[in-house]
């Protein structure tokens, strides 16, 4: 097995491989690693960029693989290079990022609504309470999200939502079928 | 670190081998550091999140920021589908698979993140020129495109260039912002090595890149050198492309052609300037002595203030070594007269003040007068239109802190480079000098407003000529936390001016 190991997952060889989940790919290996027994594959190497997705399997989710060629170590360690600050920057400004995008998820709510939410909030300050849109902080959009279910907010506000949501729902309609 | 690839495997070496081996795997883990990741759990769930950091001894389990549930998996689990998990830990035992998209590897990783998607492919490789050996076979690619497209192409790729090393340097800052902040003055190099060292102490990996990168900064360490060693590398890297020897000279009058151009220029002029030893020295010793000048104000940490209230009494032609941006300012600058006032320039915006209040005080204006006026439109265009205009201005001396607070807000958001700082300051101090000439006299209160349309012209034309300067001087990349500080004190600067004069004036 040791040898077995040491071959087929040596660095640099285009495995196509099958997990025990069903996942189905192409990949090279990176790097093998014992202790953990992960397989540090990258994926996408041919397409351009130096962009690429990166798996981390653990060697004993894998199915079945073929041997489709032998590569170049694709990692050359020379020239792995870390820059820790901006690895702490990009995570940050991730968790910012995914903070903004949470808050926009309604939950416990339809795609419709959601998508509903997203046209209204080009146009208008939303967020959500539940499943309830607010908008503008006063007018308060419920299921099913029809210009009949807003309620509340000055009268004038209210106008403007209902038409705001029917032009929207209008949209989301055409771009429905559109499609 | 150079580990053979046959060694990997040996059984007999496992145990010096097993630290490469996790090097390798904690290498990659550290690439996906912050970019979202799909966790494949044993029971078939999937779960998304943000990567944030990874257990590596023996077992590997890792720790999700901000996971959802994005596939329910066939047994129960205490995540609910759908909620937001803060900070999701997922055990070594239930991990099948983490897949990370658009992960770059290597030493270009850094830009590619810092820059858009844009620069990278073309310019990653040949931003290091230390590293092409290694490299070139994956470059040598790409740069064949580039070749296809000389013309076109080639102009791209200087100007990305130049935005990878402003990224690179970017990156530096930010380290050493991080890092390095009590020794905030010292000079780029020893930065560098700081965050060599810490780097090193986090990753050993890292290791080699960095020595290549401080013998970079080194290489750039002399400043006349600094824009013909660019070009050396360039033609290296693309001899092939179509550099001429009258490119060669700098990277500066290339990029200046164009503003954008111009404004990355300036970047890249600093990232060498930064590393510079001797004026990152020079910054320290400023940023020193207004520590300990208890007349120093708060916004601007260096001594320029100091030195700048000296010069009005006397000629500033003494401090013009001493301030290190002024020198390349008062060689272009064809007129004499004007030499008083380019010390300024290089000073902080405070200094403007003090030069007015000087010139006002000591009944000097008319004679300095005319020299501001010289030296504000030398930069953009020499002095002609302080003598051709002298006469005709009207306009208050309030017009002009508009144009330039206006100028300086632009100023501000397009470059936050030092070079750039280094040139709103110049500008401002011109500026403020104009305006309080008026109120000092009478007669001359017109070329305020002459200059005051003039300004904008010469504002776009002082984006230029600034970079170029800052190129030819490296002193950058200290200045950044001065140039931060200096911003503020622009605003408040100006205001000040006028509303002093005035004030004395109409007293």
């Amino acid at each position: 097995m040791e040898a077995f190991t040491n071959e087929e997952f040596a660095i640099g060889c285009a495995l196509s491989i099958k997990t025990t989940l069903g996942d189905e790919f192409e990949a090279q290996v990176i790097a093998y690693d014992k202790p953990s027994n992960i397989l540090v594959l990258q994926e996408g190497v041919s397409a351009s960029g130096p962009k690429r997705d990166i798996r981390l399997l653990k060697a004993n989710y894998i199915k079945e693989f073929s041997f489709l060629g032998q590569n170049q170590d694709p990692l050359d360690t020379s020239k792995c290079y870390l820059d820790l600050s901006s690895l702490q920057a990009r995570e940050d400004s991730a968790l910012r990022q995914a903070e903004i995008d949470a808050e926009r998820f309604g939950i416990g709510v339809t795609a419709e609504a959601q998508n509903i939410f997203d046209a209204l909030s080009k146009t208008l300050p939303v967020r959500w309470d539940k499943t309830v849109i607010v908008v503008m902080n006063e007018v308060r959009v419920s299921r099913p999200y029809l210009p009949e279910s807003v309620a509340g907010g000055t009268p004038a506000a209210n106008e403007r939502v209902r038409k705001v949501l029917e032009l929207e729902r209008k949209r989301l309609q055409s771009r429905n079928t559109g499609q | 670190m150079g580990y053979k690839k046959g060694g990997r495997f040996m059984p007999e070496e496992e145990n010096g081998v097993g630290a490469t081996l996790r090097d390798a795997l904690l290498f990659t883990t550290m690439c996906i550091i912050g970019l979202p990741v799909d966790v494949y759990i044993k029971d078939g769930g999937v779960y998304s999140g943000i990567f944030h950091t990874a257990c590596v001894d023996d077992e590997y389990a890792i720790v999700l920021k901000r996971a959802k549930m994005i596939k329910k998996g066939s047994r129960e689990a205490n995540v609910e589908r759908g909620s937001l998990i803060e900070t999701l830990i997922i055990l070594s035992e239930d991990l099948v698979q983490v897949v990370a998209k658009g992960v770059i590897l290597s030493a270009d990783s850094i830009q590619g993140h810092l820059d858009g998607d844009n620069a990278r492919t073309v310019c990653s490789n040949i931003t290091y020129p230390e590293y092409t050996k290694k490299e070139m076979k994956a470059t040598k690619s790409k740069v064949s495109t580039v070749d296809g497209e000389k013309a076109s192409k080639e102009r791209y790729v200087r100007n990305s260039l130049i935005n990878k090393q402003s990224d690179r340097r970017e990156s530096h800052e930010s380290l050493r912002e991080r890092t390095i902040l009590e020794v905030q003055g010292s000079s780029s190099n020893v930065d560098v090595s700081v965050t060599q060292a810490q780097a090193n102490a986090l990753e050993n990996v890292t290791f080699i890149k960095n020595l290549e990168l401080s013998s970079n900064g080194i290489s750039h360490g002399s400043p006349p050198l600094s824009s013909t060693k660019l070009d050396d590398r360039n033609n290296d890297r693309h001899s092939h492309e179509q550099q001429t020897p009258g490119k060669t000279p700098c990277l500066g009058p290339t990029s200046s052609g164009a503003p954008i151009t111009s404004v990355s220029c300036v970047s890249s002029s600093s990232a060498p300037a930064d590393l510079v030893p001797s004026r990152g020295s020079i910054h320290n010793a400023s940023t020193k002595e207004s520590k300990l000048n208890p007349g120093a104000k708060i916004f601007s940490p260096s001594t320029l203030q100091h030195r700048t209230v000296t010069p009005p009494v006397v000629p500033t032609m003494a401090y013009v070594p001493d301030s290190c941006p002024v020198v390349p300012v008062v060689t272009a600058e064809p007129e004499v007269g004007i030499t008083p006032f380019a010390p300024h320039p290089s000073v902080p915006v405070k200094f403007v003040s003090y030069n007015n209040l000087a010139a006002g005080n000591g009944g000097l204006d008319v004679q300095y007068a005319q020299p501001t006026i010289g030296y504000m439109g030398s930069r953009t265009q020499p002095a002609r239109y302080g003598s051709q205009y002298h006469h005709l201005q009207a306009a208050t001396g309030y017009v002009h802190p508009n144009s330039q607070n206006v100028m300086v807000g632009r100023l501000g958001p397009l470059v936050y480079m030092h070079p750039v700082s280094h040139d709103i300051v110049q500008s401002a101090a011109g500026f403020p000098q104009v305006s309080t000439r008026p109120l000092l006299i009478p007669h001359q209160v017109h070329p305020p407003k002459h200059q005051g349309s003039t300004a904008p012209q010469a504002l776009q034309l002082y984006m230029t000529p600034p970079v170029i300067t800052g190129l030819q001087q490296p002193f950058t990349i200290p200045s950044i936390p001065i140039t931060q500080a200096s911003f503020p004190v622009m605003r408040p600067m100006q205001f000040p001016v006028p509303n002093g004069f005035v004030p004395n004036k109409f007293v």
